[in-house]
């Protein structure tokens, strides 16, 4: 499970995916009221709510949760597993929390692409199926109870029919894969007016439209009454082979982003809200001669009222990169991006209606004008096929595959709209079942072989819970596509556009 | 903050971004200009640092002929030396249609074009004037290639001297094309009644001897005042009749025994019946009715100073080494003053011609040499303005072999140590049997009375002036060896030493001499010429091989200007395989069937010439100027219906290997004015690309991707058409159609930029790059409504799609290596992880950027 833009839904209950048990610990651990230094303004268009710390007087429309724990009776040095446990027996001080996300997933598509012409060579049929493994544990490292240290891994995903734990040969492909996730420090002093969170660490912009990455930053962050505000800096893995070796890398072809964004909250009545504005610059110059200079301002809000959610993410890029265009001139970079959320929680009915519009470019490629936005490849859709499948990303998201990737970002030439309703229904405490139906389209036919209609998909997710540590999602999904998607994603026919149906199987635990 | 106010902001900027999305020009990868190409080691750099690649095609075939149209170009087919103030302006093809032309060709896949020229187009009239009507069209033609993004590489063209050396010929000859017998009648013209061209009132069972040939065998290039320097014992009138006629014409018709029946037809009625009681041969009535004809058709007899020596092969090459015209006026060109010590020059009327500088009679090599000197450049003044022209290609093919040439010197001076009786009796031996057929007493050379077979032919071959009739003076200053005029005092002879001394190591005693004569004066008028030089045609291309360790290839060093002058210079091999006509008159194309040439392959060979650049002239780049196929095979018409797939193949064959070997190439030909009949216009060669319709032909060969710049060193190139043979393996696709070009880690940030012809990839393709990005625009096929191949409006109907892909290569490490493959959809194979689909106008991107 990614942190993503997703939480901000799931603090709203609102989500059907997996991981509530997870992320409300996470809540728990990372910010913790009174001593705890966990700020993490910079997650993935997390709802950041200012937590109260000693002294510190939390914001009127903050509601008493997550649940505060009393940390002072823990003994120090004593790893805490379970929330109960922490909140009743960790203390505070030197000490580690733990807590894992274990998936098991079955996934099975008729096909990768809308086109049934078998390969001359047809060894994995036109079926793309899976069964795989993974867990990722985090570890929150306290030497203080403002200060700690934060690390997340993932242990896969492997393959079942690929993972032999006794293979040697790192090479061989079949061996546990491991991805270091986030490595990183955070502190809070002086009341929280001074604080940092320096590292590797999954680090977004308040749209998480651009900036939805895990990478390495500094950021220097303050909490007054007023909000949070972060000063950042990271640095983005390049594309280069630099080596490992010091004498072999340098900091003159690389790619970095540097930033401040503000958290806002505000609070009338019932109603609250946070706006989150943020200004970013890119700076890459990992390929010679062709640097790029960005600058990304990302307008976030976040409104409640009652059963009512509602969020607008904006985000609007303007840069210029170096002789990239067909003539060896510079290319002006002008994309926005724009996120409507609308939430409502009728309890049992929950309903999410989601429209993400990112800009394309105009009709010639490689000319002195690049209108495509730099996408994160997330937004806070709940397509499955359309859009990044939260259950587990697998990369074969349509709105990803519809572009191009550049230096961790992907550009979709053709725009990309994407408008999606999700129907829940809690009918028991174990089970709730959920429908979205989806559609897309892209900005300029004239990039997408002249066709407009990217595809409509419709999923049914029923999600079945045991006492918030054990799920299990079964889902199925059809994907009608358009001839947009054809064009672009056929490996021989551009013109058929033959269903896609997927299945998928999920066994989540998390504690 | 009000809600309000931040509701406001952010609809706000909402707005912004949807309108403050930027829409850019359209690519426009047609560069404004070239930029000028030089050598660099063994490459072709432009100034940019790129390598450039060279595919190109000679413009165009027809240029071997003045320009003419209509029933004026079918003229000049008979009449070939009576047709005064001709003119090159519109070879290769009118300026205003040149537009249209340099479009085909660029749209067909060629980057270049090496635009010919004739000597006689420059200066047509005289040693010293220019015709500046015809350098404002090579000026206007140049610029507008450039226009058209071609490099053009500018050649003075010549085969066998000059077009005024022709041999006339009848291709409406009685008898079946091929044969003994068709050859024989091929060289007397049509009765008048086939003409229709006879003055009225002629007998049209007469042989129109002044219109009556359909066709010639020529050479072309050097000027009519040139021909007068060179061959000063010819009757150049344009009056003469005789002109043209096969010289054994003149001949036939000798009475010596002035009965009042050339003897010649005396013989035949003697060795005709004698033949045939040994069985030899048998002639049917038609074929001795036939004779009788010609007998009674015969012309007055006249001198070789009449005609051109010259025979009308079908293959003209033969000439090159068998036509005294053609030999003696090379061997003056290059050496006349070690093979014709004391010739000057003479003017039309027989008077020597003073050089201005010394006040003396101009040498006669100076004077030829000097005038295509000064021909050069009055070129290069032009070549100067144009960043396109990528080199001077100084002379087309020179011939280098001057064997027969020798050994007719030797004849005579070898006389008195009796070599004429030596072959008598040579023949005699050979063909012993005696015959009893009447001999002149002149012509016997035996003294036992009787007259051997041998001895016949003999006093045939004399007779017929095949081998002079005698070794007299007389006779010497008819074949040109000697000359004198005692009034204008003026009197040579050839060196016949001299002359066989030609055959040996002839490219670094005359030719590289030569070479650096000509360079030097080009580079006097642009500093930055290149200088193009060929391989002479030489003993290896007469006898086939090497020799023996060697012994025929007898190149020189390289030419020299100055020292590190190395990147002046470019190698420029030409090579054909097996498909000239056989050996004969009026013989038809060759026949091969469609799989004689499938499964060939030129590598091995066009890598024995690239590396003669290696071995001898300092391994500089090498471009082959010329390559090529007939498109008649098995006959034209046959050749259409089989959409001209014997050419087809050896195009394919060719480009395979260019590609593989990474070698450029400039195939022949382009021409505008091509016809069905007449081929390119010249001795009935039928090179040209397009047909007489203007449209292309065996483009699927040569129509293919290729680059023109590279921004780094070329390692790897192929193209797989249709025409390449797939060994297939099991479970794989044959890569139909694709395209890879690798190349070493890029020297410099300018794209590479490449063609890719629509007719390929109908459905579009994809491009998968290693590193970096591309910029494609299409260009759609254009249908000329007004087009016609002919006519005063000539101008090619159709050109067709193509695109151009600038592709700029990012990676940055020394020992990276960068790629482009291409290829369209192919059925069975699943496309994945591209960059780009690209089909017309329609861009699709995908996988990593950069």
């Amino acid at each position: 499970m990614r942190r993503k833009n997703t939480w901000i839904l799931r603090s709203v209950r609102a989500m059907i995916l997996l991981a509530a048990p997870a992320f409300a610990f996470e809540l728990f651990a990372q910010e913790t009221p009174a001593q705890s230094a966990d700020v993490s303004p910079t997650v993935a268009s997390e709802k950041t709510q200012p937590t109260e710390t000693e002294g510190e007087k939390l914001p009127s429309w903050v509601d008493d949760k997550p649940t505060k724990i009393d940390l002072s009776k823990v003994p120090m040095e004593e790893v805490c597993v379970d929330p109960e446990l922490v909140a009743s027996s960790c203390g505070s001080g030197k000490r580690i929390v733990f807590k894992a996300d274990f998936q098991s997933v079955f996934f099975i598509k008729n096909d990768e692409d809308f086109d049934d012409t078998p390969p001359e060579y047809n060894e994995d049929s036109q079926q793309s199926a899976f069964l795989g493994t993974y867990l990722r544990p985090e570890f929150s490292f306290y030497a203080t109870d403002n200060l700690k240290i934060f690390w997340e891994f993932e242990i896969g995903l492997n393959l079942w029919s690929r993972n032999n734990a006794d293979q040697n040969a790192t090479g061989s492909g079949d061996y546990f894969l491991f991805k270091q996730r986030e490595l990183n420090a955070q502190g809070s002093f002086m009341d929280g007016l001074v604080g940092f969170s320096v590292g590797y660490q999954h680090f977004s912009d308040p749209t998480g439209l651009f900036l939805n990455h895990w990478i390495g930053a500094a950021s220097f962050i303050s909490k007054p009454e007023s909000g949070v505000f972060t000063l950042s800096m990271a640095q983005i893995p390049d594309n280069t082979a630099e080596g490992i070796l010091t004498d072999e890398n340098s900091l003159t072809r690389d790619r970095y982003v540097f930033g401040f964004r503000a958290d806002m909250p505000f609070k009338s009545g019932e109603t609250k809200l946070v706006f989150s504005p943020a200004v970013y610059h890119l700076y890459d110059d990992t390929v010679v001669d062709y640097s790029k200079n960005l600058a990304n301002l990302s307008l976030h809000l976040d409104l409640e009222w009652r059963y009512l959610t509602f969020i607008a993410d904006l985000a609007w890029q303007y840069g210029i990169t170096s002789n990239g265009a067909y003539d060896g001139g510079d290319v002006i970079h002008s994309g926005y991006a724009a996120q409507i959320h609308l939430g409502l929680d009728f309890d049992p009915f929950l309903l999410d209606f989601n429209f993400v519009n990112l800009s394309g470019d105009d009709d010639h490629e490689a000319n002195d004008s690049d209108g495509a936005f730099l996408y994160s490849g997330k937004n806070r859709s709940k397509t499955i096929l359309l859009s990044e499948d939260e259950i587990r990303d697998r990369g074969d998201n349509l709105d990803e595959r519809m572009g191009s990737s550049d230096g961790g970002f992907t550009q979709i030439r053709a725009g990309y709209q994407l408008v999606d309703l999700n129907v829940a229904m809690n009918v028991t405490d174990y089970f709730q079942p959920a429908l979205v139906v989806g559609a897309a389209v892209v900005n300029n036919d004239t990039n997408a072989m002249r066709a407009s209609f990217v595809g409509m998909e419709t999923n049914l997710n029923l999600k079945f819970m045991v006492d918030d540590v054990l799920d299990f999602h079964l889902v199925g999904a059809i994907l009608v596509p358009g001839k947009a998607a054809s064009a672009r994603i056929n490996g021989y026919d551009r013109s058929k556009t033959n269903l896609m149906y997927a299945g998928e199987v999920a066994m989540g635990v998390h504690f | 903050m009000k809600f309000g106010r931040i509701v406001s902001l952010v609809l706000g900027f909402m707005l912004f971004c949807v309108f403050a999305g930027c829409s850019g020009d359209e690519p426009d990868l047609r560069p404004d200009s070239l930029s000028e190409v030089e050598p660099y080691l063994t490459y072709l750099k432009d100034k940019e640092g790129r390598y450039i690649y060279l595919k190109g095609v000679n413009v165009g075939g027809s240029t071997k002929v003045p320009y003419l149209e209509g029933e004026d170009a079918l003229e000049h087919r008979y009449n070939p030396n009576r047709a005064a103030d001709l003119s090159y302006v519109g070879r290769p093809f009118p300026a205003d249609s040149a537009d249209d032309y340099f479009e085909q060709i660029r749209a067909l896949g060629f980057n270049s074009v090496r635009l010919l020229f004739m000597w006689e187009a420059v200066m047509p009239t005289s040693h010293d004037e220019v015709d500046t009507e015809f350098l404002a069209y090579l000026d206007e033609i140049i610029g507008k290639a450039h226009e058209h993004g071609l490099y053009v590489l500018l050649n003075v063209h010549e085969n066998i001297w000059s077009r005024h050396i022709y041999s006339l010929y009848n291709e409406k000859a009685d008898g079946d094309k091929g044969d003994l017998i068709n050859m024989l009648y091929s060289l007397f013209p049509q009765k008048c009644k086939e003409s229709g061209r006879c003055a009225e009132g002629a007998d049209p069972e007469a042989y129109d001897w002044e219109k009556g040939f359909t066709d010639h065998v020529s050479g072309d290039g050097a000027p009519m005042w040139a021909n007068y320097a060179c061959l000063p014992h010819k009757n150049w009138d344009l009056d003469n009749k005789n002109w043209g006629l096969f010289r054994i014409l003149g001949t036939l018709g000798k009475d010596l025994d002035d009965n009042g029946r050339p003897d010649f037809f005396e013989e035949l009625d003697l060795i005709i019946p004698y033949l045939e009681g040994t069985g030899m041969i048998t002639l049917d009535d038609a074929t001795k009715a036939k004779i009788r004809e010609m007998e009674k058709n015969t012309p007055e007899p006249f001198p070789v100073t009449e005609t051109s020596d010259m025979m009308p092969w079908t293959f003209w090459g033969f000439d090159t080494f068998l036509s005294m015209d053609s030999d003696q006026c090379y061997a003056k060109f290059f050496a006349g003053d070690v093979a014709y010590p004391g010739m000057v020059a003479l003017d039309k009327d027989g008077a020597p011609i003073i050089d201005p500088d010394t006040g003396q009679p101009y040498p006669i090599e100076e004077y030829l040499q000097s005038g295509y000197e000064r021909m050069w450049r009055e070129v290069a003044k032009v070549g100067k303005k144009h960043a396109n022209v990528i080199g001077y290609d100084i002379m087309n093919e020179p011939p280098i072999v001057f064997i027969v040439l020798s050994i007719l010197g030797a004849y005579f001076d070898l006389s008195g140590l009796g070599l004429e009786s030596t072959l008598n009796d040579l023949m005699s031996g050979l063909l012993p049997v005696d015959v009893p057929l009447s001999v002149p007493d002149n012509y016997v050379l035996s003294d036992d009375g009787e007259t051997s077979l041998g001895e016949y032919a003999f006093f045939l071959l004399r007779f017929l002036e095949v081998l002079p009739r005698d070794t007299s003076d007389e006779m010497k200053a008819e074949l040109g060896l000697t000359y004198k005029d005692e009034t204008r005092n003026v009197e040579w002879s050839a060196d016949t030493f001299a002359l066989l001394g030609l055959n040996s190591n002839f490219e670094e005693n005359h030719l590289r001499p030569f070479y650096e004569r000509l360079a030097g004066a080009i580079v006097e008028e642009d500093p930055d010429a290149v200088i193009w030089f060929e391989v002479g045609f030489g003993l290896s291309y007469v006898l086939g091989g090497e020799g023996v360790g060697g012994q025929w290839v007898q190149h020189m060093v390289r030419p020299t200007l100055e020292e590190g002058d190395k990147e002046r210079f470019v190698f420029s091999p030409h090579w054909y395989p097996d498909i000239y006509p056989h050996i004969g008159f009026n013989m038809t194309p060759r026949e091969f069937s469609d799989e004689v040439y499938r499964y060939r392959e030129y590598s091995e060979k066009l890598a024995s010439y690239r590396d003669e650049a290696k071995n001898w002239y300092s391994n500089i780049p090498t471009v082959f100027g010329e390559f090529g196929t007939y498109w008649n095979y098995n006959g034209i018409e046959q050749s259409v219906a089989d959409d001209y797939i014997v050419s087809t193949e050896i195009l394919d064959n060719y480009y395979e290997s260019y590609e593989e070997l990474l070698l450029s190439n400039m195939v022949w030909c382009y021409t505008a004015d091509n016809d069905y009949t007449y081929g390119d216009w010249w001795n009935h060669e039928d090179f040209s690309v397009i047909d007489p319709d203007g449209r292309p032909r065996g483009e699927t060969a040569y129509s293919r991707p290729v680059p023109t710049a590279i921004s780094g060193k070329p390692t790897h190139m192929h193209f797989y058409s249709d025409h390449h043979y797939y060994d297939p393996d099991k479970g794989e696709v044959d890569p139909f159609h694709e395209f890879e070009l690798r190349f070493a880690s890029r020297e410099t940030r300018e794209p590479t930029t490449l063609f890719v012809p629509e007719l390929q990839y109908p459905d579009g393709f994809y491009v998968w790059l290693s590193d970096g990005f591309c910029s494609a625009q299409y260009f759609p096929q254009q249908k000329n409504p007004e087009g016609s191949n002919s006519g005063e409006n000539r101008k090619p109907e159709w050109i067709p799609g193509y695109y151009l892909l600038n592709y700029y290569p990012t990676e940055d490490r020394p020992e990276w290596e960068h790629e482009v493959l291409i290829r369209p959809p192919l059925k069975g194979q699943e496309a994945r992880d591209w960059n780009y689909f690209i089909k017309r106008g329609d861009v699709l991107t995908g996988g990593t950027r950069h």
